[in-house]
């Protein structure tokens, strides 16, 4: 149980115990904590008669919230109950730069001391038709526990009251010297009929380590330890339930309980058109989930509710709830608004009987509003975020292209891009289809003068290119494949081009007779 | 011409803006018709009107604008709006190429252009990369050849099995996209994406081409 205090000075300070329930004779843990903050000296404790408190020491560390680095400083107290009764510890000082911050209170609830060891069984004794009263069962031991698990009974004529949960507590206090290990379960439960209804019990199951050499400390006892499970169960309770008398009227709630309201306006002067909006709260120790409030028709307004929210808690074994209704409350005339008075029927179980929560008329001053003004509104409070999602009214096409023109066709200048690189690759390409004929070029050597060997020589490479053979390779065989025509002449001129070669024959008119046959060739 | 063609920009715009759909409509008209054939054009001129009710002819100016401006969203949205309105539930045609004409065109010119530059120096890349080019030019050829393969219908028509009369096959209602087969005399000859075909009045189709005068 936490209680934040903040101050002006931005720093926090808190008072918790680990428990507030205890027996008498039994010691807990106290702490002081302060947040933001260095104190200028250790906080005292005031007296308090029943409770002993023995000074343990103090902590300082460091914590991250909202991602900023914060002194955190611990005060830890060891607190022992002395008497039976109901004490409250401070509000407790705390001197910080010649300030002075104070905790909230914190009420110890001592009872009489019990047996050390077993099952306890907390149940009030009668209560009414649709009160929520809290079933705690708890578990006292000096044996060192390891694990536990809870089964509940069948509760009959009872609910357990869906809108909180049940709370499972482990803690440890000090009696008389001697460390016991405390397991509490409460349980909240909506009573659902009348008569005279009994609880079983509740069944505790526990790891209880079995003492044996292997969980001697220094054994590796952690993972090994050997168990034994023991079964508690808690003792058999009974409870009155009484009907709710008659009496109920027109704004009856259904809330039974002991409750609290209050009401205000987030703006008591608004625009025409605009909204404020109300927000109404109650709180107490009945069930509120589920509670709608009335809606008062040609009140000279329109009302729109957010859902509400509802909180509840387990406290000091028992049950607390609060519901928050907030309404956007939209005025349909100019002047004055008077918002009706607000009474809601409950049933207050202690007192066994019916009583009124009133919410007094509320007022509410509405000025000439702007024609204009934005028609978003939201109902939440003044610093959230008033923003409210844009609803999708219509759907249609989508807006013009500003920038059209031009054309969008491909046109035929694109090809000029293409233009000088083909006039490259044409130019690159023709001499080379120049140099691949050679007829042409061995043509035109024939009309050039020559020498007989260069004679010899061209008419070779016309009788290799004329045959396809390679001319190094020719022989006067090959020349039987020439055409008929020139086969004579160039078998003739061969055989003459040897024999000049190799000496003695007349070559005076071999070069013309090359040119003859090199024409013949050719063509 | 750039001034004329600013100020024939304005006057749509303004005439859109100031409320005057028809005007507007009839200004983007004209300069598609005086030869501007713009994916952004055509896209105002299907806006202008199909707020003064005609969505038959807006759905021609738009398909024509999402075949310059295929990468359009805008364009898509609204055809997709413009087809939940209509009667048929008939398979609209996807957009077949990414790239539009133009950039088509312009990418063919491109590697043309690579494709010479490569063959002074490597002959046989600068042939290949040629021939590429030659291929995208073939590409944008077939895809100005596949403009007028769309319709879309103005009027209601029922469809019949032959040009000259012949038996009532379906009947098909304004808004419906259809694939236009051949055109003879004043009969279309179309089909739609199921596979059945018929034939309807050529006037109660607008075609999807953008070359063609733009619908008013």
């Amino acid at each position: 149980m936490v209680v934040l205090v903040a101050s002006a000075l931005a720093a926090q300070v808190s008072i918790d115990a680990d428990t507030r329930a205890l027996q008498a004779g039994d010691s807990t843990r106290l702490r002081v904590t302060v947040v933001g903050a260095s104190p200028d000296y250790a906080p005292e404790l005031p007296d308090v008669d029943g409770l002993r408190f023995t000074y343990i020491g103090s902590r300082p560390t460091r914590v991250t919230i909202n991602f900023k680095t914060e002194r955190l400083v611990t005060y830890t107290w060891q607190v022992t109950a002395e008497k039976p009764g109901d004490f409250t510890v401070g509000p407790v000082d705390i001197s910080v730069r010649d300030q002075t911050l104070k905790t909230a209170a914190l009420t110890f609830k001592v009872s009489e001391r019990s047996d050390v060891d077993g099952m306890t069984s907390e149940l009030v004794d009668e209560a009414w038709v649709g009160q929520i009263v809290v079933h705690r069962v708890g578990l006292r031991t000096t044996e060192r526990l390891l694990d536990s698990s809870w089964s509940l009974p069948p509760y009959d004529g009872m609910l357990i009251e869906p809108s909180a949960q049940a709370r499972n507590r482990s803690y440890t206090t000090v009696v008389d010297n001697q460390t016991v290990e405390i397991l509490e379960l409460d349980t909240p439960l909506r009573l659902t009929r009348a008569g005279e209804m009994s609880v079983p019990g509740t069944v505790l199951t526990v790891q209880v380590p079995v003492a044996s050499r292997r969980n001697r400390p220094g054994f590796g006892g952690g993972l090994f330890t050997e168990v034994r499970n023991e079964v508690f169960s808690s003792p058999a309770e009974t409870l009155l339930v009484q009907a709710l008398p008659s009496g109920q009227e027109e704004n009856w709630s259904g809330l039974v309980g002991r409750f609290e309201i209050e009401s205000y306006l987030t703006d008591s002067t608004i625009a025409a058109g605009e909204s404020t909006t109300r927000v109404v709260r109650i709180s107490g120790d009945g069930t509120l989930a589920g509670l709608e409030l009335p809606v008062d028709e040609d009140a000279g307004y329109r009302a729109y509710a957010d859902a509400a929210e509802v909180e509840t808690e387990l406290r000091d074994g028992g049950f607390w709830s609060r519901v928050t209704f907030r309404q956007a409350i939209v005025p349909e005339a100019e002047g004055p608004l008077v918002l009706p008075e607000l009474v809601l029927q409950v049933f207050d179980p202690v007192q066994g009987v019916y009583t009124a929560l009133v919410v007094p008329e509320e007022r509410l001053e509405v000025t000439p509003g702007d024609p204009s003004a934005s028609a978003l509104q939201t109902f939440t409070e003044g610093r959230a975020d008033r923003r409210a999602e844009v609803d999708e009214l219509g759907e249609d096409i989508l807006p013009i292209h500003a920038d059209a023109g031009g054309t969008d066709l491909p046109s035929g200048w694109f090809l000029l891009g293409g233009i000088p690189g083909l006039v490259a690759l044409a130019a690159r390409l023709r001499p080379q289809a120049k140099r691949e004929d050679p007829r042409v070029a061995l043509q035109k050597r024939l009309t050039e003068e020559l020498t007989l060997a260069e004679a010899e020589a061209l008419f070779r490479e016309l009788l290799a290119l004329r045959l396809g053979t390679p001319a190094a390779g020719l022989e006067r065989e090959h020349l039987e494949a020439l055409p008929e025509t020139i086969r004579g002449d160039a078998t003739a001129l061969y055989k003459d081009l040897e024999a000049a070669r190799y000496g003695g024959a007349d070559d005076t008119d071999l070069i013309a007779r090359v040119r003859a046959i090199g024409g013949a060739l050719c063509s | 011409m750039l001034l004329i063609g600013l100020a024939l920009a304005m006057d749509g715009q303004t005439a859109w803006v100031e409320g005057d759909p028809v005007a507007a409509a009839s200004a983007w008209a004209d300069r598609i018709d005086a030869g501007e054939i713009d994916g952004d054009l055509y896209y105002n001129l299907g806006n202008a009107l199909y707020v003064q009710g005609r969505t038959p002819e807006a759905m021609v100016a738009w398909r024509r604008a999402q075949l310059l401006s295929p990468r359009d969203g805008d364009i898509g949205a609204n055809l997709q709006h413009a087809r939940r309105q209509s009667l048929d539930r008939i398979e609209a045609p996807a957009p077949s190429n990414p790239l539009s004409p133009r950039e088509m065109g312009l990418l063919a010119a491109l590697v043309f252009a690579m494709g010479g530059a490569l063959g002074f120096r490597f002959p046989r890349v600068g042939v290949a990369v040629t021939g590429v080019a030659a291929v995208l030019a073939l590409l944008t050829g077939l895809q100005l050849r596949q403009f007028g393969q769309g319709a879309v219908l103005l009027t209601s028509s029922d469809v019949k099995s032959a040009g000259g009369g012949g038996v009532t096959l379906f009947e098909l209602n304004p808004g419906a996209e259809v694939l236009l087969e051949q055109q003879v005399g004043s009969m279309s000859q179309i089909a739609l994406p199921d596979g059945r075909r018929g034939w309807l009045p050529a006037a109660a189709l607008g075609i999807v081409d953008p070359r063609l005068e733009a619908p008013r």
